[in-house]
């Protein structure tokens, strides 16, 4: 049977088996009452959690009562906790604290900082939108966000948290949209102020101390600092000035910044584009950080966009991103993007290791009984290091299914010739490789090269894909056996300095001879 | 539009349940399909809605795209409470189940209409309001992901 048949034939067989085990479609009148009984019997586990956090809430308040004292139509009561008992909780388990630069000082830090509880740590502060995210050692997240858009549609932001069985809340000096029991989140849109204010806090019930003293802050008067924030952020400030110098003898441009921040993900963008309005032509170049599986697939979703350049810089990627305006004609030379790429690559330099890497050296087979918790524990990992390994882990946490489990390697080199570079073009993917570990990238002047860790049929082996790097189109793939490895291979080396020579571990031990990545072997199917 | 918001939904409800098991797997997929029909269609912008079908698509997969946000925090929460999160195996194949967790939740939406809708690109890219490349690509890259995985 051709192979390509035989694919659609096992894609159509997997859709298949997903839809039947997800049994028959809910009635049209049965929707309600579907999305309410699922919400009641997560309620159980998630009264669990608010037991546990009652005794937060109530520390909370106490750290917080300077802040309430001084406005006595606040409120002290904990409005999702009024009606729950304390109870003992218990421990939360301890979790290593990102590895991220240090905020940097700056006004809305000074806001903040009294609105924090004791325990927590400020891990950043910036945006847009404004926004600041705590840590405490218990890995309790914070997070405050303020979305100073004049043009805000009062509510936009909190359809996001709409909650229709809590409904809207009133609260003095502003009004609480909505507050959602799961996540256990607000959006406040504060009197006299184009803002909102959203308030995220996963484990606790909201203290209303928090939320309002973060509201009085944010008097019309403070709001001409918080606008500061805009260029204040790490690296931000740096991308905006560096788009700048190519942009301002050519264009009067409009440079705008976004930037997402979390432990497991950290993304800045910059677009720049002429101030006419009535031309859309506009260069946006984005820093991403990688892990697995994310290249430059799902950057662009726009129709006129094309990724003109991609650049490494240890274990981010560097898309800049060309949006063609109605003239067809592009925004800019080929000569000013790779002056950009080349200003923009030392800024990301030192942003090495800071924080978990998608990798893993060992699979577990999930086993019934098995827990996020329980998994993490056996392996002596945190949850925040099998959760960066793991995408979805969650949603697909079934029996039988291989999760990775991260843990350092010691490098062990291997030799490869460039040469053979050549051959590796036309190789064929074979059907026996599986990618049961590490992800890396290597980049050359024309490639990106996605190499992986994992096994073949006969053992350790390592499979490589080359995508073209100003297209994003994969060119071809090879895969080298290791020879003396029972596998799973993993790469050791991040970022890979050089695609034909690659650092690689086999685990779970074992010595292997030098293998030359590119010429050894080359599989091919029939 | 002719049909009322019940008969649009009983019209499409199977294969959109199945949409939702390919997204987010079988046991939360009634749930996920549950919200986004109730919130698509509680919306002001429903009663204008052109193409309902390419409509309630798009809508379970933001929900998708949402529950996929929130799985890192609905991780760290529930691991607390210390409730085993491994349930009954469905009829499904662990290495169905690899498969998919493989896949990014778009690539998902990419290949369901593809081969259980028989979509065009075209169609794809009509249906989730994306480029006609950006289909290819998303495409291309899950086969290459599920070549490996499934045969």
């Amino acid at each position: 049977m051709n192979r390509v048949d035989e694919l659609d034939g096992e894609i159509r067989r997997a859709l298949n088996e997903l839809g039947d085990a997800a049994g028959p479609a809910p009635r049209f009148d049965q929707l309600e009452h579907q999305h309410n009984a699922s919400s009641s019997s997560r309620g159980e586990r998630r009264l669990l959690v608010l037991l546990g956090a009652t005794a937060l809430v109530v520390a909370g308040l106490v750290g917080l009562a300077v802040v309430d004292r001084d406005s006595a139509e606040i409120s002290t009561e904990p409005r999702v906790a009024a009606s729950i008992p304390t109870t003992p909780q218990s421990v939360p388990p301890t979790i290593s604290s990102p590895a991220f630069p240090p905020p940097a000082a700056s006004p809305l830090s000074e806001i903040v900082a009294p609105l924090v509880p004791d325990g927590f740590t400020v891990l950043y502060v910036g945006g847009p939108p404004q926004t600041a995210v705590a840590y405490n050692q218990s890995g309790v997240r914070l997070e405050m966000t303020v979305d100073m858009d004049a043009d805000v549609d009062p509510g936009q932001l909190g359809d996001e948290f709409t909650d229709t069985a809590n409904g809207k809340v009133s609260a003095d000096g502003s009004t609480l949209l909505t507050a959602q029991g799961d996540l256990i989140r607000a959006v406040f849109s504060i009197a006299g102020c184009p803002c909102e204010l959203a308030v995220l806090d996963d484990y606790r019930p909201l203290s209303s101390g928090i939320v309002t003293g973060l509201a009085t802050a944010l008097t019309p008067a403070n709001r001409s600092e918080i606008g500061d924030f805009r260029s204040s952020p790490i690296g931000t400030a740096d991308l905006r000035a560096a788009v700048s110098t190519i942009t301002e003898s050519s264009l009067d441009a409009t440079i705008e910044g976004e930037r997402v921040v979390g432990p497991q993900d950290f993304n800045v963008s910059v677009g720049a584009g002429p101030a006419d309005s009535s031309d859309t032509s506009m260069l946006t170049v984005e820093a991403i950080r990688t892990g697995t599986a994310h290249l430059v697939d799902d950057i662009t979703d726009a129709s006129t966009g094309t990724i003109v350049a991609t650049q490494w810089v240890n274990d981010w990627q560097l898309v800049v991103t060309s949006l063609t305006g109605a003239d067809q004609q592009p925004a800019f030379t080929t000569t000013q993007i790779e002056a950009l790429i080349e200003q923009l690559s030392p800024l990301f330099a030192d942003w090495t290791n800071t924080g978990p890497t998608q990798s893993g050296c060992a699979t577990h087979t999930v086993v019934k009984g098995d827990s996020i918790m329980s998994i993490a524990q056996r392996y002596s990992i945190t949850l925040d290091e099998l959760a960066a390994a793991n995408a979805d882990l969650e949603t697909l946490l079934y029996p039988g299914v291989e999760i990775l489990i991260p843990c350092p390697a010691t490098p062990v080199g291997v030799n490869g010739d460039q040469t053979g570079l050549e051959s590796f073009e036309h190789a064929i993917i074979p059907p026996d490789f599986s990618v049961s570990n590490t992800v890396r990238f290597a980049t050359t002047d024309d490639s990106v090269y996605v190499i992986s860790g994992g096994n073949d049929d006969q053992g350790g082996a390592i499979l490589i894909d080359r995508i073209n790097r100003t297209t994003g189109e994969l060119e071809g793939s090879s895969q080298a056996p290791v020879q003396g490895c029972a596998g799973p291979v993993t790469i050791s080396e991040d970022p890979v300095a050089d695609p034909a020579a690659v650092s690689i571990t086999c685990t779970p031990t074992g010595t292997k001879d030098t293998v030359d990545v590119f010429t050894s072997q080359t599989k091919s199917s029939t | 539009m002719g049909l009322s918001a019940e008969e649009v939904y009983a019209k499409h409800a199977d294969e959109l349940l199945r949409f939702a098991a390919t997204l987010v797997g079988p046991s939360d997929a009634e749930d996920l399909l549950s919200s986004a029909v109730l919130r698509a269609m509680s919306a002001a912008s429903w009663a204008s809605v052109k193409s309902p079908r390419a409509y309630l698509f798009r809508s379970v997969l933001n929900e998708a795209r949402q529950l996929a946000r929130s799985s890192r925090r609905r991780l760290l929460r529930e691991a607390r409470a210390a409730v085993p999160d491994a349930v009954d195996p469905p009829i499904v194949r662990p290495e169905v189940l690899n498969a998919v967790a493989k896949l990014s939740v778009d690539q998902r939406a990419v290949v369901f209409l593809t081969y259980w809708c028989d979509l065009t690109v075209e169609e794809v890219s009509d249906t989730l309001g994306l480029s006609q490349r950006t289909t290819e690509r998303r495409l291309r890259s899950a086969r290459t992901v599920l070549r490996r995985l499934l045969l």
